[in-house]
């Protein structure tokens, strides 16, 4: 694999410590183990992320998508394993530490401040995480919300508050960017400009995690997957190769069985 | 904004001047006192949604330190208020992991801080320090007119505090955690830091209030300033009016506050059960009090 490759020329490298760090992926995740009692819902997922790339996530319900989503950015601790970003480690640091480096994300039920304005809740993450307010326009405006920004976020419809939560996100100026499930709800032609709107992101140097169940969505967004089944990734490569993948089709075909 | 300051303004003006046209100066001390300890209740409740019915304990503390500052090291009572203050502060920074815990069991933890300090203070073995169950005399510092002009700053600084809370970045990132922690903590905040600061706050203001109130009365008991009843009153005056505005526990002070002076202080027993079951009925069904219902009426309430 790739990784593999890259991590020992890394170490074989004549300046190890700048090799180390140039070769060093924008996030790596290793062997990410998470447990809810006994329940193993991450069980040593590991992948790598580049700068500018999205990697779409996909996988049955209850596969541990969402779980690494909330592992990577801190809102689980992690049971094992560790998380980097740009060589160093974050596993241990807390949700705004790993926002303030730029690692952000998005929720699959967004999740604004409800009681605060539209404008408020991106400004509170602007100034917060030290991007500063002269982002807010900007972001209210990528997100189509600029004419709601005196709304409260709780009047908001489904699709409003799953664009305020990325708003909120980019507002933080993340270099990591981890989406859960932004397909959901959208319509076609909501899911292109969505599409559009990420890889535009991606050209100017975001990494991200796309977690989508919609295939149309991830063809347009991502060249590479990860299909995950009980925590772990079952396969990993483009979205047609992951349609011909007869243990991928075996997880996706079980689940409609149950 | 503006509305803000001029609610506070008029509110400061007019407890500044009543002495002059109302000669019950200790019912006014009294309503000043319950004023800036319904603000302290509200710059940490309706700010961060912590209800701490332990209050009365940084109160305690702060008339304690005041009082014994003057009796034991000699300290001018306005440096004693300061070091209520102070002394409050230091009782908060050791109670901080309480903020771990929520809902009822920081309530409940919260009192039990309160009542421990009680018993620390009303040791008889402390008898040499704190004057035990005994109380304390403070009548060599007595200056009523001095002191009820301090409670009149210490009300301007409180209600200066909650205009900076509901206009300031902190205001705004304390009310952010107050809506969803995870949702602020992805906005960068540090929850930990400014929930401690808004706790941190909230303490001085009550210490500060004690050590005014210990050189108003000059002769109190533990009792006097651990009484449970002490952080009801302020926080059925918040939540009444309204937590998180300036407003709200200004007219919930008054309007309450005018109600028990008048009617209650013959039965006070009354208006603990009538008071405590107020307290229940805003949590569950008016938690953001009487401005709630005026904002509802499309009346913005400063
Ligand atoms: N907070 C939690 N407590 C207990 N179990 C959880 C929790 N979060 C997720 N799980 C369980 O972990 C598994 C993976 O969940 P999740 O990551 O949400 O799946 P996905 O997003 O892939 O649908 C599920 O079985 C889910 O029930
Ligand atoms: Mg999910």
């Amino acid at each position: 694999m790739s990784s593999e490759v890259s991590r020992v020329s890394g170490v074989s490298g004549i300046g190890r410590s700048a090799a180390l760090s140039d070769n060093a992926a924008r996030l790596e995740a290793s062997g990410l183990a998470k447990r809810f009692g006994g329940f193993r819902a991450l069980d040593g997922l590991s992948f790598r992320l580049e700068r500018g790339e999205i990697l779409g996530l996909m996988g049955p319900n209850g596969s541990g998508k969402t779980t690494t989503i909330n592992v990577v950015s801190g809102v689980y601790s992690a049971d094992g394993g560790e998380v980097c970003l740009d060589g160093k480690p974050v596993t241990a640091l807390a949700p705004h530490r790993r926002v303030r480096l730029g690692l952000n994300r998005t929720f699959q039920v967004p999740r604004p401040l409800r009681g605060l304005t539209v404008h408020q809740n991106v400004e509170v993450a602007a100034v917060y995480s030290g991007a500063g307010t002269d982002v807010v326009a900007q972001c209210l405006e990528w997100a189509e919300l600029a004419h709601l920004a005196g709304r409260r976020a709780s009047t908001l419809n489904n699709s409003q508050q799953k664009r305020l939560d990325l708003a909120r996100a980019l507002a933080t100026r993340p270099r990591v960017l981890l989406i859960d499930e932004m397909g959901a709800g959208l319509n076609p032609a909501e899911l292109e400009t969505m599409a559009h709107k990420l890889c535009a992101l991606a050209e100017q140097g975001v990494a991200l995690v796309v977690v989508e169940h919609v295939l149309g969505f991830l063809q347009m967004v991502s060249s590479r997957v990860i299909v995950m089944n009980a925590g772990r990734a079952i396969f990993e490569g483009t979205v047609a190769a992951a349609a011909e993948d007869p243990e991928v089709v075996r997880v996706f075909l079980g689940e409609r069985h149950h | 904004m503006l509305k803000a300051v001029l609610t506070g303004v008029a509110t400061v003006g007019l407890f500044a001047l009543a002495p002059v046209f109302y000669a019950n100066q200790t019912l006014l001390f009294s309503a000043m006192m319950y004023l800036v300890l319904a603000q302290g209740i509200n710059v940490l409740y309706g700010f961060t949604g912590y209800l701490p019915f332990g209050y009365v304990g940084f109160f305690g503390a702060g008339a304690y330190a005041g009082a014994l500052s003057v009796l034991r090291l000699g300290l001018s009572p306005v440096l004693a208020l300061v070091v209520g203050g102070v002394v409050a502060v230091l009782v908060g920074v050791v109670l901080v992991p309480l903020l771990r815990l929520s809902g009822a069991y920081f309530a409940i933890a919260n009192l039990a801080a309160a009542q421990a300090l009680y018993y620390v203070v009303s040791n008889p073995d402390l008898q040499a320090l704190t004057n035990g169950p005994y109380g304390i005399n403070l009548a060599v510092a007595y200056n009523a007119t001095a002191s009820y002009a301090a409670m009149v700053a210490l009300l301007g600084l409180a209600l200066a505090t909650v205009v900076y809370l509901r206009h300031s970045r902190l205001g705004l990132a304390l009310r952010a955690i107050r809506e969803d922690r995870i949702s602020a903590e992805l906005a960068g905040i540090n929850v930990v830091r400014e929930r401690t600061i808004a706790w941190l706050l909230s303490a001085l203001l009550a210490g500060l209030c004690g050590a005014a109130f210990a050189w108003y009365i000059s002769v109190f008991y533990p009792e006097t300033v651990f009484s449970l009843n002490v952080s009801i009153f302020a926080i059925v005056f918040a939540l009444f009016g309204g937590a998180a505005t300036l407003a709200g526990p200004i007219v919930g002070t008054l309007v309450l506050y005018g109600l028990y002076s008048a009617i209650g202080i013959s039965q006070p027993e009354y208006f603990q059960l009538i008071f405590g079951l107020v307290i229940v009925g805003l949590v569950l069904f008016l938690p953001d009090g009487l401005a709630s219902l005026s904002e509802r009426a499309g009346f913005e309430v400063p």
